[in-house]
């Protein structure tokens, strides 16, 4: 099954996900797929004016160019999203090249989706590392096999 | 490119092995794979299947304690490479580095599921009724006999 992971770039939650017999969306994979593809376009950090349009299928237009500039990316990933698991306190997520108003829009879509949602916090103990995996795991093993 | 996978391996700060001796023995295995031995671990890069083998090689290794993830570039890539871009951290550095001091705390719950799941509640051995032909021979064995 695919498994949306918040952050889509966490170690933790892909590494998880894989561990437990589903794959996990990430973006990385996306971002591969742009930098490992020879286009005028390829180079790394700029997205392009495909991205621009895919990402009005998810915001409106007068929205700043940096959301619907993500979005274009992640939007598809949301929609083969089959089941989620969100990091709540994750606040490396908004940093040098995260965006806040994303990472709502993001949560939000999933919300919409009608799909299973797992949400958890990062740990700061064993006891809640315990908390956190046991609740991701029982999450995965419920989810049906892919 | 299609067919091939860049993967990241993260070794837990409270793993025995270093990114050294994980690459050294990678290197033993003679995968076809184009490694990179960084600080908190390997980049690694090759077709999906060679990926998959070496997945399965570093969990039997210490599979608690080494995460992986797929990576976007290549190793080494010069538009991302600290050698080319005159030093400073990589896009994605601080976040690596952030969820690196969890990685323990991950690593031990992820044992003691593994030990709780182990557990096994032994069973009480079921009570069987004895055949009477075995207490036959067992009077016969003993010369048990009726008292009159």
């Amino acid at each position: 099954m695919k498994v949306f992971v918040f952050p889509p770039n966490s170690l933790i939650l892909a590494d998880l996900v894989e561990r437990f017999g589903h794959e996990p969306i990430v973006i990385m994979e996306e971002i591969r797929k742009k930098v490992t593809t020879p286009e005028i376009d390829s180079p790394p950090l700029n997205v392009s004016e495909e991205e621009l349009i895919r990402g009005l299928r998810y915001v409106a237009v007068e929205t700043p160019s940096g959301i619907r500039g993500r979005m274009g990316i992640l939007g598809p990933l949301i929609d083969q999203a089959e089941a989620a698991v969100i990091i709540e306190n994750a606040d490396f997520a908004f940093g040098c090249s995260g965006c806040a108003r994303t990472n709502i829009l993001v949560k939000y879509l999933l919300g919409q989706k009608e799909i299973p949602i797992l949400k958890v916090e990062y740990p700061s103990t064993v006891e809640n590392a315990e908390v956190m995996v046991r609740k991701i795991v029982d999450f995965l093993k419920n989810l049906s096999k892919p | 490119m299609k067919e091939t996978e860049a993967r990241i391996f993260v070794i837990s700060p409270n793993s025995d092995l270093t990114p050294p001796l994980l690459y050294q023995y990678l290197i033993s295995q003679k995968l076809t794979l184009k490694m990179k031995e960084t600080c908190f671990g390997l980049i690694v890069e090759g077709k999906k299947n060679a990926v998959k083998e070496l997945l399965q090689k570093i969990g039997e290794v210490d599979k608690h304690h080494i995460f992986s993830k797929v990576r976007a570039y290549p190793p080494g890539d010069i538009r991302i490479c600290r050698a080319s871009k005159g030093g400073g951290p990589r896009p994605g550095l601080h976040f690596i580095e952030f969820e690196h001091q969890l990685l323990p705390l991950i690593g031990a719950a992820l044992e003691s599921l593994e030990a709780k799941e182990k557990v096994i509640v032994a069973k009480p051995p079921e009570e069987k009724i004895v055949p009477i032909q075995m207490i036959r021979k067992l009077i016969k064995k003993h010369g048990w006999a009726r008292r009159s």
